[in-house]
C-alpha cells in the first residue's frame, strides 16, 4: 500500500487569545493527511476559527510549530506564501465586483505589484469557471447571484490560486440542501484531483457526508481527531455539543435523533 | 468598450482644456488676428488663465484617484480623500499661517501641507494602538484627529481679527484657486505627477485591497508596506493639492462612484476614467467659478453645490448607484 503523506503537521501547539485569554488550545498535535477532506466539528465559539486561522499560519502559537509540505518537502508555515487558500466564513466584499474580476483577485500570488494579469491569469480564470459550472455567471456582479452561486464563485477563487490545500470557515452553513449537495460533489471532485480539504462547520452530518477524518473542538477541552466515524461517535459529541445524542442509519445514511 | 470610453473623455478634456482658455470676464477680442495683437490678452491667458486651468486639472486628478483608492481600501463608497482628517489639519495649518504670518501665501501654503502630512502621521500613529481590525482602526484614528485639528480650527477662527483674519480663513476653507500662477504649478506639479504615477501604476492591485485581511495573508499578502505606500501616497497628492487649493469638497466622493456605475467595481478601468472625469468636473467649476459673476466664486462652493446635485439625482434616478 502507499503510505501517504502528511500535508499539515502541527506538533504541540499551544495557542492563546492576548484579548480573551479563557481561551486556549494546549499542546495539540495534528497530523492532516495529503489528498484528505477533514472537518472541524464543535459549537460556536468554540475556537473552529481560531484553529483554521492557526493552520493556515496567520496566527503565531505561542510554542510548537507547524509544517506544510509543499513539493516533497517540509516547510515550516511561515514560508508558503499563496500555497494555502482560505475562505473566511463572512467575508465583506464589494457586490459591484463581477464574477470574472472577482475570481481574477486569485491570481494575486503570480502577479507583480505594479503588473497587470496577464492572458495566461485570463485563461486560467476561464478554465475554473468551466470546471465549477459557473462559466454563464462570469459577466454578472457578485450582489445579482445566489447564495450557493457566490459561494462557488468564491471557492473559484481559491482554484484559481492554484493551492493544493484549501481551507474554508463554515462553507455551507447557510445554503441550501441543493447548494450543500453542489459543494459537496465540488469538494470531492477536487479531492480527486489531489487538494487537501479542511473545513470548519457546527454540523456533525456534514461530516459523516464527506470527510474523512474530523477534528472534535471544545471549548478549553482536548481537541480530539481521528477518523470520522472514530472522533463523532455519540459519546463525544454528546458532551462536546452538550446535548444527549443518538445516531440513527437510513439506507447508510447517517442522522441524528436529540432527546427531548 | 473600456478603452473606448477613457479615450472618448480624453478627447472632451482636451477639447474642453482649449476652450476654458478663451472663457473669463476679459472679453475675447473681436477676431483672432486682434487677440494675437492683444498684449494683455495674450498675457492674461498664457499668464493668469492656462496655468489656472491645468491646475484645475491636476486638482480633479488628485481627488478623484484618492477618493476612488479611500473608497476601495476602506470599502464604503461614501469614503473621501479627507477621510484621515486631512482636511481639517491643512485647514488647522493654513489658519494659523493665516494668523502668524498675515497671510503670506507661501507660508499658509507650507503649514497646511505640514499639518496635512502631521495629521496622516498622526491616524497611523494611533491607530497602531487601537487594537482593532487595521483599516478599521486608521478610520477611527481618523475621526478622532479630524475632530481635533477641527477644534483647533475653531479656537483659531475665534481669536482671529473678524475684518482682516477671518474672511480669509473662511475664503481658504472654502477652497479657491484664483491666485494660481506659474510657480505655484511648477512648485506642485513634481510631487502631484509622481503620486498620480505610483497610484496609476498600482492600479489593479488596488482591487486586492477590497479583500478580507486573512484572505490576503492566504494569498501571500503578509505584510502591510503595500497598504500604507498606496494610502500615503494618496494622503500625500490630495495634501499637496488642497495646501494649495484649500478644501475643493465632494470631488473625491461623487466622481469615484460615476467612473464605477460607467466602468464597474474593477480599478484598472475605474481609476483612469475616475481620473480624467475629476479633471474635467473640476475644470468646469473653476470656469464657472471664474466666470459666473462679476466677482470670484470660491471653486469649493461650486463643486459642493454641484456635486450635491449630481449625488441627489444619481440616488434617485440610478439604482446602482453606492
Amino acid at each position: 500500500m502507499k503510505s501517504i503523506n502528511t500535508k499539515l503537521d502541527l506538533q504541540s501547539i499551544s495557542y492563546s487569545y492576548e484579548i480573551d485569554d479563557h481561551f486556549r488550545i494546549n499542546d495539540l498535535s495534528i497530523e492532516i493527511p495529503e489528498n484528505s477532506i477533514t472537518t472541524i466539528i464543535g459549537k460556536n465559539g468554540s475556537g473552529k476559527t481560531t484553529l483554521l486561522l492557526l493552520m493556515m499560519g496567520y496566527l503565531k502559537p505561542s510554542s510548537g510549530i507547524i509544517r506544510f509540505r509543499d513539493n516533497e518537502k517540509y516547510l515550516p508555515i511561515e514560508q508558503t506564501a499563496g500555497k494555502i487558500a482560505f475562505l473566511p466564513q463572512n467575508e465583506i466584499v464589494s457586490f459591484k465586483f463581477t464574477v470574472n474580476d472577482f475570481l481574477l483577485l486569485g491570481r494575486i500570488p503570480f502577479i507583480g505589484n505594479i503588473s497587470q494579469p496577464t492572458i495566461e491569469d485570463y485563461l486560467k480564470v476561464e478554465e475554473i469557471k468551466k470546471e465549477l459550472d459557473i462559466v454563464q455567471l462570469g459577466k454578472k456582479k457578485l450582489e445579482q447571484i445566489s447564495g450557493g452561486e457566490l459561494q462557488r464563485v468564491r471557492i473559484g477563487r481559491a482554484l484559481v490560486q492554484e493551492a493544493d490545500m484549501l481551507i474554508f470557515d463554515e462553507p455551507i452553513t447557510h445554503l441550501d440542501i441543493g447548494a450543500k449537495l453542489k459543494i459537496f460533489h465540488l469538494m470531492n471532485k477536487l479531492k480527486e484531483q489531489g487538494k487537501t480539504i479542511l473545513f470548519s462547520s457546527h454540523d456533525p452530518l456534514e461530516a459523516f457526508q464527506i470527510a474523512d477524518n474530523s477534528i472534535l473542538i471544545e471549548r478549553n477541552k482536548e481537541i480530539i481527531f481521528g477518523s470520522t466515524n472514530e472522533v463523532l461517535d455519540d459519546d463525544n459529541l454528546s458532551s462536546c455539543l452538550g446535548t444527549s445524542i443518538k445516531y440513527g442509519s437510513f439506507e447508510g445514511q447517517k442522522f441524528l435523533i436529540l432527546e427531548k | 468598450m473600456s478603452t473606448k470610453l477613457i479615450s472618448w473623455s480624453l478627447v472632451v478634456l482636451v477639447f474642453l482644456l482649449s476652450i476654458s482658455l478663451f472663457i473669463g470676464r476679459y472679453p475675447f477680442p473681436e477676431n483672432l488676428n486682434l487677440a494675437f495683437q492683444n498684449d494683455l490678452y495674450i498675457n492674461l491667458v498664457s499668464r493668469v488663465r492656462l496655468p489656472r486651468i491645468l491646475f484645475s486639472v491636476l486638482v480633479g486628478f488628485g481627488l478623484s484617484v484618492s477618493g476612488l483608492i479611500m473608497q476601495n481600501i476602506f470599502k464604503n463608497p461614501l469614503a473621501d480623500p479627507g477621510l484621515l482628517g486631512i482636511n481639517q489639519a491643512a485647514g488647522f495649518g493654513a489658519a494659523l499661517g493665516i494668523l502668524i504670518f498675515s497671510n503670506s501665501f507661501f507660508a499658509v501654503q507650507l503649514l497646511a501641507f505640514i499639518f496635512g502630512i502631521l495629521s496622516m502621521l498622526l491616524a497611523i500613529i494611533l491607530s497602531k494602538n487601537i487594537k482593532k481590525d487595521e483599516r478599521l482602526s486608521l478610520v477611527l484614528a481618523g475621526i478622532s484627529v479630524s475632530a481635533l485639528f477641527s477644534a483647533g480650527l475653531g479656537i483659531i477662527k475665534y481669536i482671529a481679527d473678524p475684518l482682516d483674519e477671518l474672511p480669509s480663513i473662511v475664503f481658504w476653507l472654502l477652497g479657491s484657486i484664483s491666485n494660481t500662477n506659474w510657480d505655484h504649478l511648477f512648485g506642485v506639479l513634481p510631487i502631484v505627477i509622481c503620486c498620480l504615477v505610483i497610484l496609476y501604476l498600482y492600479r489593479w492591485r488596488i482591487n486586492v485591497y477590497s479583500l478580507n485581511k486573512e484572505v490576503l495573508f492566504s494569498l501571500g499578502i503578509k505584510n502591510d508596506w503595500e497598504l500604507y505606500l498606496i494610502l500615503g501616497t494618496s494622503i500625500l497628492l490630495t495634501t499637496s493639492l488642497i495646501s494649495y487649493s484649500g478644501i475643493v469638497g465632494w470631488v473625491g466622493l461623487i466622481i469615484p462612484n460615476i467612473s464605477r456605475i460607467l466602468m464597474g467595481q474593477n480599478t484598472k478601468n475605474s481609476l483612469p476614467l475616475a481620473m480624467i472625469f475629476g479633471g474635467i468636473f473640476v475644470l468646469i467649476c473653476d470656469n464657472l467659478a471664474r466666470s459666473l459673476l462679476p466677482g470670484e466664486i470660491p471653486l469649493g462652493i461650486i463643486t459642493a453645490f454641484l456635486g450635491a446635485f449630481g449625488f441627489i439625482s444619481f440616488l434617485i434616478f440610478r439604482r446602482d448607484f453606492l
